[in-house]
């Protein structure tokens, strides 16, 4: 879906002028959009008074976007093992068996909603069904998975409804469901 | 009959995007002396902000840029 951008400028001349720009992302959010325009402005002898996002959709405080896995890393050598949408399957010969080897058992994961990045502050983690232990902590952008010891099975992690802040937009975001197998 | 007698300027940048379309952005009142780096300055903010007409078909660089200047003479009767 695309959106339209508008520059209100002043001329050298002292005429107050507006420029639009069409076919803008509309996933691209108010930060990206200013730096554009004002990237744009910077090639004339306008004054930037004001730009304006004109979105074929309205975005309001009541709009949801979906959780997105931006990035996933597993471990210190950053291999994944498989993931697809919100599950993710690691080999259990990846999995840590002493709980001293602190940087071999983690699983980091990093979201996205609107393509800005969500620090749920409310993660729970369903220990049922797995053979181990495991807690979830939060390092400064992501989502991370501490296994504690050697684990067997999968195991789900829950991220209730909550909203991020950018560029003075609020974005709203769905509950969603993380399962991680740990596979044979 | 009066004859009235307008100079202008403008910067077209010539966009490329990734379904190989182009398009072309004009910029009125152009600065003097742009160079290279403040056309690629422009095209660097551009990325994953400007898109095409085609699903995926996002802005990929800027092409060429150039002036145009002159005057416009409108003649009122």
């Amino acid at each position: 879906m695309a959106t339209s951008l508008t520059l209100e400028q002043t001329t050298f001349d002292s005429k107050n002028i507006t420029r639009s720009v069409t076919n803008i992302s509309s996933t691209a959010n108010d930060s990206q959009l200013y730096e554009f325009a004002e990237a744009l402005n910077g090639l004339t002898t306008n004054t930037l008074n004001k730009v304006n996002r004109i979105d074929k959709r309205e975005i309001t405080n009541e709009e949801f976007y979906n959780l997105t896995v931006d990035s996933v890393s597993w471990g210190n050598d950053g291999k994944a093992g498989t993931h697809s949408g919100l599950t993710f399957t690691i080999p259990v010969a990846n999995v840590a068996t002493t709980t001293d080897v602190r940087d071999q058992t983690f699983l980091d994961i990093t979201l996205k909603a609107n393509n800005i990045t969500v620090i749920p502050s409310a993660v729970t983690i369903d220990t049922l069904g797995i053979n181990g232990c495991a807690q979830v902590c939060f390092s400064e952008e992501q989502i991370e998975i501490v296994f504690v010891s050697k684990i067997t099975g999968s195991l789900t992690v829950t991220i209730p409804a909550g909203q991020v802040t950018s560029g003075g937009t609020v974005y709203k975001y769905n509950a969603a469901t993380l399962t991680v197998n740990v596979t044979e | 009959m009066a004859k009235t007698v307008n100079i202008f300027s403008e910067l077209k940048l010539l966009a490329a995007f990734a379904d190989e379309d182009d398009r072309t952005l004009t910029i009125t009142n152009p600065r003097d002396n742009l160079n290279k780096s403040d056309i690629d300055n422009v095209g660097n903010k551009a990325v994953n902000v400007l898109i095409g007409d085609k699903y995926g078909a996002d802005f990929t660089r800027f092409k060429s840029a150039y002036y145009r200047n002159g005057t416009t003479t409108t003649i009122t009767f």
